[in-house]
């Protein structure tokens, strides 16, 4: 290709120099500038702007939005207004009322490709079980259950994640939400959304745990506790299936932290098989290579060099798990956090 | 690259019963003597380093075996070239005794515990409503190729290097590869039957496509039932195993051939351990200690848990894509 496409990183936290090194990757890409409003540290002679506007001149073909929650509508929605592509981190926003504007946006940008950063559904554990899924080797799904959690931290009390006006919610809107993408990944069209939320461990203003009950249109169910103290970074999806369960438990990450991620893939058996009654005997396939970050990046260029529809991690998808995390707050809206 | 652990109920003397095993030993013994004379074999190396020396060696039926000094890859020092070894698996004795007495013997526990998850394990990765061709390297028996056929109703199945005689329905030697669809390479132990790892590697390589896969069975000198019991192993027999490649010596050999991403590479470890006790040095205090006073299936599990989770087995699959 002649031509790379010229990408702006807008906000170089965590999720930013996890962008920083995809766009290093892919042969499609040059890094153009980074914005950021603190000083940051920058090993390569790599243009640092602060003004988000100069940062999406021009010459710009693709931006990367990487900031906190609150700021996620105006950036985006600049971008797309001057026909960008972009790229945008979970959460889309604080709110309903945030991605609804996004999708006005994306709708008048028409040329602009945007999608969102929901990297679980490319990780090996998920890709592998979805392929099960999808190919109805265990039949139909029954229900789903997650667990997603951090321990916190020495500094989690001074994040700007715990702070409602600029998160717009706690551990559910910051982790939980991928695991609700999951849900609507692997079932979706949840009808009836159920939440309790507390606050007890860390008593912020937004939810430390989060119990979540879905069932969608199917009667199909799903459930997920999200939580900021389960005291050990974990993460635990269990599908279980017409004719067997799949677990994925693990999750591969930089610090290696959630554990190793691994696919337990169960059938089920009853009397005809004695001995494994009840406790049938179960594949681990254990996974040592995380490429999700790249694989959606990929996924993305391929949109945008192929002019073809984002028909993943795009709007509709932030749409319906925001439309959820809305109705977990909603009903918890007389919740007093101390 | 993925590491699978399996849960198979796999009794050996189910699939392999000792009244049947001595007597096909006895006549494999005597198919080398007859067929695989020395004057009518040519000298071989290490088959990832091609190294000459070598660290040390032993004789099963009165053919050596060397042991490479640098990835411990053991292999036979003298080898039949394809057509005597066609020649060897037409006219042996014990072929004909494993295909009249111990296949319909075993059969229905074969297909149950080895042949139908191997199927499963295929279509983890290729969806069975495709059409797909699969081609097998150096098939001893159309067992494996029947039980593929069964679940892949679709796709085409050919032979290639086969040492069956008139492999019915299969073309054999030859096959036009331009033609379109995913193609799938199927070695099941096929490195260690093969005359050249290295040769074969880079055959399968020429023959896929990107994208398309290669599933691999063989075994590993690197295993514990190989480490532990040394030439003393069942493993050990000419020339259905002319080749047994470490891990090592494996990954390396695929490093050198090139065009290949490893997409699993698991050692299930399903007879390592009953293997071993069976065969072990009763002076080995530990493993003996571990294995038979203790009396703990839990033990036993787990440290055949521990097996598959590092790669210590001797029986190893692999999922290659060809790049």
């Amino acid at each position: 290709m002649k031509n790379k496409l010229r990408c702006a990183i807008i906000g170089y936290g965590y999720m930013g120099e996890i962008r920083h090194r995809c766009v290093e990757d892919n042969p499609n890409l040059i890094l153009d500038n980074i914005c950021d409003i603190r000083k940051i540290k920058i090993k390569k002679n790599i243009k640092v702007i602060k003004n988000f506007k100069d940062s999406i001149h021009s010459n710009i073909d693709i931006v990367f939005v990487c900031v906190p929650n609150n700021l996620i509508p105006k950036i985006v929605n600049y971008s797309l207004s001057l026909g960008k592509h972009v790229f945008c981190e979970k959460p889309p926003g604080r709110n309903l009322l945030d991605i609804e504007s996004i999708i006005k946006h994306e709708k008048k940008s028409k040329d602009s490709k945007l999608m969102f950063g929901f990297n679980h559904r490319y990780h090996p554990g998920i890709m592998r079980a979805k392929y099960l899924v999808d190919n109805k080797k265990f039949g139909e799904i029954i229900a789903i259950r997650g667990m997603y959690g951090k321990s916190g931290g020495k500094n989690f009390r001074l994040s700007w994640k715990n702070n409602p006006k600029i998160s717009g919610g706690g551990i559910l809107i910051d982790q939980g939400i991928h695991m609700l993408d999951l849900f609507n990944y692997f079932l979706g069209n949840f009808n009836l959304v159920k939440s309790i939320l507390g606050n007890k461990a860390w008593k912020f203003n937004v939810e430390d745990n989060a119990m979540i009950v879905l069932k969608n249109n199917n009667g199909k169910l799903a459930m997920l506790h999200s939580s900021s103290s389960f005291w050990k970074h974990m993460f635990e999806i269990n599908i279980i299936l017409e004719k067997g369960y799949l677990k994925i438990d693990g999750l591969l990450s930089k610090t290696g932290s959630y554990g190793r991620e691994k696919l337990t893939i169960g059938k089920k058996l009853f009397e005809s098989d004695k001995s494994a009654l009840g406790n049938p005997p179960e594949e681990i396939i254990y996974f040592d290579k995380d490429l999700s970050w790249n694989i959606e990046v990929d996924k993305f260029i391929n949109f945008i060099l192929n002019k073809k529809v984002v028909n993943e991690s795009n709007s509709k998808d932030a749409l319906n798990v925001m439309k959820i995390v809305e109705k977990c707050y909603i009903d918890n809206k007389n919740f007093k956090f101390s | 690259m993925e590491t699978s652990i399996l849960n198979l109920d796999l009794k050996k003397n189910k699939i392999n019963p000792k009244i049947y095993l001595k007597k096909y030993i006895q006549l494999i013994e005597k198919d080398c003597k007859k067929f695989l004379k020395p004057k009518l074999l040519k000298k071989s190396y290490c088959p990832t380093s091609r190294e000459k020396n070598c660290s040390s060696s032993f004789k099963v039926f009165g053919m050596k075996y060397n042991i490479s000094k640098k990835y411990k890859n053991i292999y036979l020092e003298k080898k039949p070239d394809e057509k005597l070894l066609r020649k060897f698996y037409i006219n042996s004795e014990a072929r004909k005794f494993w295909k009249n007495k111990i296949w319909p013997a075993t059969r229905k526990e074969r297909n149950k515990k080895l042949i139908y998850p191997l199927v499963e394990w295929i279509e983890r990765f290729i969806d069975n409503k495709k059409k797909v061709t699969f081609y097998e390297f150096f098939p001893n028996h159309n067992h494996f190729s029947e039980g593929i056929k069964r679940k892949f109703k679709k796709s085409k199945y050919v032979f290639l290097n086969s040492l069956i005689e008139n492999p019915s329905g299969h073309q054999n030697y030859s096959y036009d590869f331009k033609r379109n669809g995913q193609k799938v390479a199927v070695l099941f132990e096929s490195i260690n039957r093969c005359i050249e790892p290295e040769k074969l590697m880079k055959n399968v390589k020429s023959k896929l496509n990107k994208g398309d896969l290669c599933f691999i069975t063989t075994l590993l000198s690197s295993g514990f039932e190989i480490k532990i019991l040394g030439k003393s192993s069942k493993t050990f027999i000419p020339p259905e195993r002319m080749n047994i490649l470490s891990l090592e010596g494996l990954q390396s050999l695929l490093k050198k051939v090139g065009g290949f991403e490893i997409l699993e590479l698991s050692t299930p470890a399903i007879l390592d351990i009953p293997n071993v006790i069976e065969k072990m040095d009763k002076k080995n205090e530990f493993f003996n200690y571990i294995f038979n006073q203790r009396q703990d299936k839990n033990l036993i599990e787990n440290y055949r848990q521990f097996l598959q989770l590092f790669r210590l087995g001797t029986y190893c699959r692999m999922v290659l894509k060809r790049k």
